[in-house]
């Protein structure tokens, strides 16, 4: 990470504005943040992307990997309507790598002020704030809030990204329709690489008048393929069960298919961003067709105020799980060896699976911004965890899912753009 | 100290107090006629209109950072000088606009507007004399934000 810091200083010295009176084909710009984020509860990793293998917490108390993130995009302005715009970030992946993935890389069509289209790759606009949570110096907070931001953890996809907008006064209506194909690898069971695949779609409402912005979105997502070790033991073990007819084991099949992990969404949004006032919060429903993926809701409300460069705020948000599991734990005791020792796999998938994503969390922190392009950025969360349920940590260790857990992250930020 | 003296003192506090600056939204003789409102000032600024209402294509010209931008962009959007750049990070980092381009000086923005017809720009009123740009729209003071709307055109054409 030192290592970073003068070429950041470097870039920071770069100008943010195009000069006046060149006409330039491209610009390179960036943005990044160093970060060093800190949990109090040594039981499990607090994580910032839903993807991040570790985090502060269990692996290390201060984590400097957690937040930190470096972007350099390139728009290339190839005519009055053509723009491409091509992003890449480096951020702790699925890996524990920070090799830079392309972010954006699309073509954007724009012959009238009201329409644009756009193919290629675009961030998946999940949320109010989705397609700029990585720039630290567009938010308020740290970063978005995870209790609500993890609900959807798709990132770009590769597709169609199109949007209307209607002037209805002094007020604008957009309707933004979006689609493609998103990948994902995650870390599994003993470090085995489970890669998704899925087709999301996204269609939003937004209301913009002056400084108070409405957002109301549905979304719904099916599977397309699902390469996973962990999956394919899963299924051989249950083709297993099944096969010797194990008491349980039909129930479990039925509740429990990863190849139709398809889901849908509402959210509803709002935001008001004034030097007076700051109010931001959103909602989200979440169904899913399978006990592989967890029914329920999050919501955040966020408040505060700007007095000059100081911007102090505070924050609620929770996830709540309202999944009925109907899930049997399968007794195999009395068959072959081979039969439990499926079970037992069987057993351990199911179990991971209804341990529920439920946490609340309250942040207070402050933004100080002591550059044109630069704030920093001190925020603290206490994070609460009921019994039987993991939230959104990971590196889950023995004692953390069972009982009532807490943590406390604090979190020092320096977000730059370039 | 005398009471007399804290009156005076209390006076040169009154007089050194920031003078309300009135700022007004510019442009080449050539959009003469043209009068514009806030909401499409707002909306030029804001990068989400890219022609005026006769057509024309606009492009618009920041002044260099400091408090007469800050003023603006206080009274056009009510968002702080933090807010607006907050504001088009969000906007680049998406791929969806880039901000105004930024002139070195205000002298730069009314000599660049006063070549180019494309150009609308903000300057301090007091500024407006020897410089051949009409006025599009007053902002600040007490003229309310419909600005110059219904007087006569010769109080903005300054030739």
């Amino acid at each position: 990470m030192t290592t970073k810091i003068p070429l950041i200083l470097i870039l920071l010295m770069a100008n943010f504005h195009a000069l006046a009176d060149e006409e330039q084909w491209f610009k390179l710009s960036g943005y990044g943040t160093l970060a060093a984020t800190h949990s109090s509860n040594d039981l499990a990793d607090f994580r910032t992307n839903y993807f991040q293998p570790v985090g502060p917490g269990y692996t290390r108390s201060t984590d400097l990997g957690s937040d930190s993130k470096l972007a350099v995009q390139l728009d290339a302005f190839l005519s009055p309507t053509l723009t491409f715009t091509i992003q890449t970030l480096a951020q702790r992946n699925y890996d524990d790598t920070f090799t830079p993935e392309l972010e954006w890389a699309n073509l954007k069509y724009k012959p009238v002020d009201s329409f644009y289209l756009r193919i290629g790759r675009v961030v998946a606009p999940t949320f109010m704030q989705a397609e700029y949570r990585n720039v630290g110096y567009a938010q308020t907070m740290v970063r978005p809030p995870n209790d609500f931001y993890f609900a959807l953890p798709y990132y770009h996809i590769d597709g169609i990204d199109t949007a209307y907008t209607q002037e209805l006064g002094d007020a604008s209506l957009t309707l933004q329709l979006t689609g493609g194909q998103y990948q994902q690898k995650l870390l599994g069971f003993q470090n085995g690489v489970n890669q998704f695949k899925q087709n999301a779609y996204f269609a939003n409402a937004i209301l913009d008048y002056h400084q108070v912005l409405y957002r109301l979105a549905y979304s719904f997502t099916n599977n397309v393929s699902v390469n996973s070790p962990s999956i394919d033991a899963y299924d051989q073990s249950m083709a297993t069960l099944l096969n010797a007819q194990v008491p349980g084991a039909q129930t479990v099949n039925d509740n429990l298919q990863f190849q139709d992990m398809a889901g849908e969404n509402w959210s509803l949004g709002f935001s008001h961003e004034s030097e007076a006032l700051l109010l931001q919060g959103e909602i989200v429903w979440i169904k899913t067709r399978s006990n592989a993926g967890q029914d329920g809701r999050a919501e955040y409300l966020l408040i505060g105020k700007t007095f000059g460069n100081w911007t102090p705020y505070a924050a609620y948000s929770a996830v709540h799980c309202n999944e009925n599991f109907n899930l049997p734990r399968i007794d195999a005791s009395g068959y072959s060896a081979e039969v439990q020792q499926a079970a037992g796999v069987v057993n351990m998938m199911s179990y991971g699976l209804q341990l529920e994503r439920e946490q609340n969390t309250l942040a207070v922190g402050v933004r100080y911004d002591f550059s044109r392009s630069a704030d920093l950025k001190l925020q603290f969360e206490h994070i609460h965890k009921p019994a039987g349920a993991i939230g959104d940590f990971t590196q889950i260790q023995p004692g953390f899912a069972n009982s009532e857990q807490h943590a406390n992250v604090v979190t020092l930020a320096f977000d730059f753009v370039f | 100290m005398k009471i007399r003296e804290w009156m005076w003192l209390a006076g040169v506090a009154v007089l050194a107090m920031p003078v309300q600056a009135e700022t007004v939204v510019i442009a080449n003789v050539q959009n003469a006629n043209l009068r514009l409102t806030s909401e499409q000032v707002l909306k030029i600024f804001m990068g989400k209109v890219t022609s005026l209402p006769n057509g024309v294509k606009v492009k618009p010209l920041d002044q260099p950072d400091g408090s007469v931008r800050d003023a603006f962009y206080l009274t056009l959007t009510g968002k702080s000088a933090a807010q607006i750049k907050t504001y088009w990070s969000r906007q680049m980092f998406t791929g969806q606009g880039q901000p105004p381009a930024e002139a070195s000086s205000v002298e730069e923005v009314l000599k660049l507007v006063g070549k180019d017809p494309n150009l609308i720009g903000y300057v301090d009123k007091a500024l407006l004399r020897d410089n051949p740009v009409i006025v599009l729209l007053a902002l600040g003071g007490n003229r309310g934000e419909e600005g110059f709307k219904g007087e006569d055109d010769s109080i903005s054409v300054y030739k």
